[in-house]
């Protein structure tokens, strides 16, 4: 009887959906068939496949892939092993831990654009505190965002200083899985730390990194906010993510149609990793 | 009792690498704060000043350069109203899915969640066509209906776990008691889910405080919000505004910084769309 409320409670939220998402995401697709320029603005040009050939044909946009993954493997990489690190560390008993643990998992929620921004006031060759040590310590000085091979490093640092903590929640809620009777069996019967690690403590926290690290891959190929500010894809296009790719080529060079094509293919992309996300939620989480 | 001492003497051990890590993570947010209260001299001090006589001039400058007021208010009336309406419309349909047998829910659930995992730029050429067409371009209803939209996914999820966890036996009895479904949702569900909800609102809001593509790209000088304000007030005829950008900044995380500490206990669940729940 109270099923044909159905319809009334799901409807607002899906029309909603329809009109604010899916409809512009039709229209992405159909444009990247397209020749098109919003600057030019007439009557586009149906192209077919040729913007998406025309994309993989190009070894620039292969740079591009490159670059993008470049930026994942080394943020979500460093991200698992210091969140990991950090997660042991918080998992042991001392004092203070409530004041601290809101202070490291802050930089999780701070704007993206106020991170980059100010990142690249520490990063700055003549004023920035890295720098100053630099020179003080080692008589070096570090162009880290004008240099082509330290940009990218450079602001995937201020991903790993903002995401680390995250790998360091999910560490920590997977460790709290762990029965502690077994490890404290072990403890007795003299096996070896490595082996308890193996053997009790991975088994349990493995489905939770698992989500971690796929929930930050995810994260970390949407990037855009830091690198727009930091370096805007430069110097030439050193840092320039997928993501930073499909901005330029739409609001910079005006080529649409070649952007919508380009932001279809990342589309497929995200959605290949939501799934693999929902296969691999835990069933009693 | 020996032991008791080594336990001790251990715990202190932890205790001391976590503060000192826990102090040299938030150096960059304090360098942020501390260089928001130093003069333009101490700024730009070689070797940089960590001592130095704090002062209100960057604020007192920020608050009058223009473009203060007016961004700070668009980014609180945008992510209050935003997500107080996307989340008045989900709470029916996340109740929808969790109790009724809803064809498709598994869809609707998998493609919603894809909406969030895609990159915001796979969305913003058509946006911006659609926008301009309706003439919603810097428009405060066309920003609200777009960040509405924005935090509905979350939302969604979030709200159906933490229905999912209240007992139907509730949602039964009230019924076989002749109640109407919506006084079920009024009278039984709404009341427990009060922190739920609260922690959902909190988190749609630092979504939408945070955002900053769809402001850049559809707002106009009357609608933007302060990250945009951030990354264009940076330049200056005169370089780089440091003085502005640290004071803007510190006055725009400080609600953020206060959030971690109320969502302390709902992080792990926030982050992970409520698909881990403790």
């Amino acid at each position: 009887m109270q099923e044909r409320m159905k319809l009334p409670f799901l409807m607002p939220m899906l029309i909603f959906l329809f009109v604010w998402n899916i409809l512009p995401l039709l229209w992405v697709v159909g444009l990247s068939f397209y020749q098109f320029s919003v600057l030019q603005g007439g009557i586009p040009r149906f192209l077919g496949l040729w913007n998406y050939i025309s994309i993989l044909e190009d070894p620039y946009f292969w740079e591009r892939f490159r670059t993008t993954f470049s930026f994942v493997a080394l943020a979500v990489s460093l991200e698992l092993v210091i969140g990991f690190a950090l997660g042991f560390l918080f998992n042991q008993k001392f004092p203070g831990k409530r004041i601290m643990l809101p202070i490291i998992f802050a930089p999780m929620i701070i704007a993206p654009v106020a991170a980059g921004v100010f990142f690249r006031f520490i990063y700055d060759p003549h004023w920035g505190v890295i720098n100053y040590f630099l020179t003080k310590f080692f008589n070096i000085r570090l162009e880290f965002l004008e240099k082509a091979d330290l940009a990218l490093p450079a602001v995937a640092a201020v991903d790993i200083w903002m995401w680390s903590p995250f790998m360091m929640l999910m560490c920590l809620a997977g460790l709290q899985a762990v029965p502690q009777h077994l490890l404290e069996a072990a403890e007795i019967d003299r096996i070896p730390w490595f082996m308890r690690f193996r053997n009790i403590v991975l088994p349990h926290i493995r489905p939770v990194l698992v989500l971690a690290v796929l929930l930050r891959t995810i994260d970390a190929f949407k990037t855009f906010d830091i690198v727009f500010v930091m370096t805007g894809g430069g110097p030439g296009a050193a840092t320039e993510v997928l993501p930073m790719s499909i901005y330029r080529q739409a609001f910079l060079f005006f080529r649409t149609g070649q952007a919508s094509s380009l932001a279809v293919i990342v589309l497929f992309i995200a959605v290949a990793f939501t799934s693999i996300y929902l296969m691999m939620i835990p069933k009693e989480a | 009792m020996a032991d008791t001492t080594r336990e001790r003497g251990k715990v202190n051990v932890w205790g001391v690498l976590a503060a000192i890590i826990t102090i040299a993570y938030s150096l960059p947010i304090l360098w942020l704060v501390m260089t928001s209260f130093k003069s333009r001299i101490d700024i730009f001090a070689v070797p940089p000043k960590f001592i130095f006589r704090p002062t209100l001039t960057n604020y007192i400058y920020t608050i009058n350069r223009g473009l203060f007021w007016g961004p700070l208010l668009n980014s609180v009336i945008m992510s209050v109203v935003s997500v107080l309406l996307a989340v008045a419309l989900t709470i029916f349909a996340a109740y929808a899915i969790s109790r009724f047998n809803v064809k498709g829910s598994q869809l609707i659930m998998f493609m919603v969640l894809s909406l969030r995992m895609m990159p915001a730029a796979v969305v913003v050429i058509p946006m911006f066509l659609l926008y301009r067409l309706l003439g919603l371009v810097n428009n405060y209803i066309g920003m609200i209906l777009l960040y509405a939209m924005f935090s509905i996914p979350f939302s969604l999820w979030m709200l159906k776990g933490f229905i999912d966890e209240v007992p139907r036996q509730f949602d039964d009895a009230a019924l076989a008691d002749g109640a109407s479904v919506l006084q079920v949702l009024r009278d039984v569900i709404l009341p427990q889910l009060g922190p739920a909800i609260a922690t959902v609102i909190i988190f749609n809001m630092i979504f939408v405080w945070n955002e900053f593509l769809f402001s850049y790209i559809l707002t106009g000088v009357e609608t933007r919000t302060i990250p945009v304000q951030i990354a264009l007030g940076i330049y200056t005829d005169k370089g780089v505004d440091w003085e502005y950008v640290s004071a803007l900044s510190t006055i725009y995380i400080v609600p953020i910084v206060i959030a971690v500490f109320a969502l302390q206990k709902s992080l792990l669940r926030g982050m992970t769309f409520g698909t881990i729940r403790r």
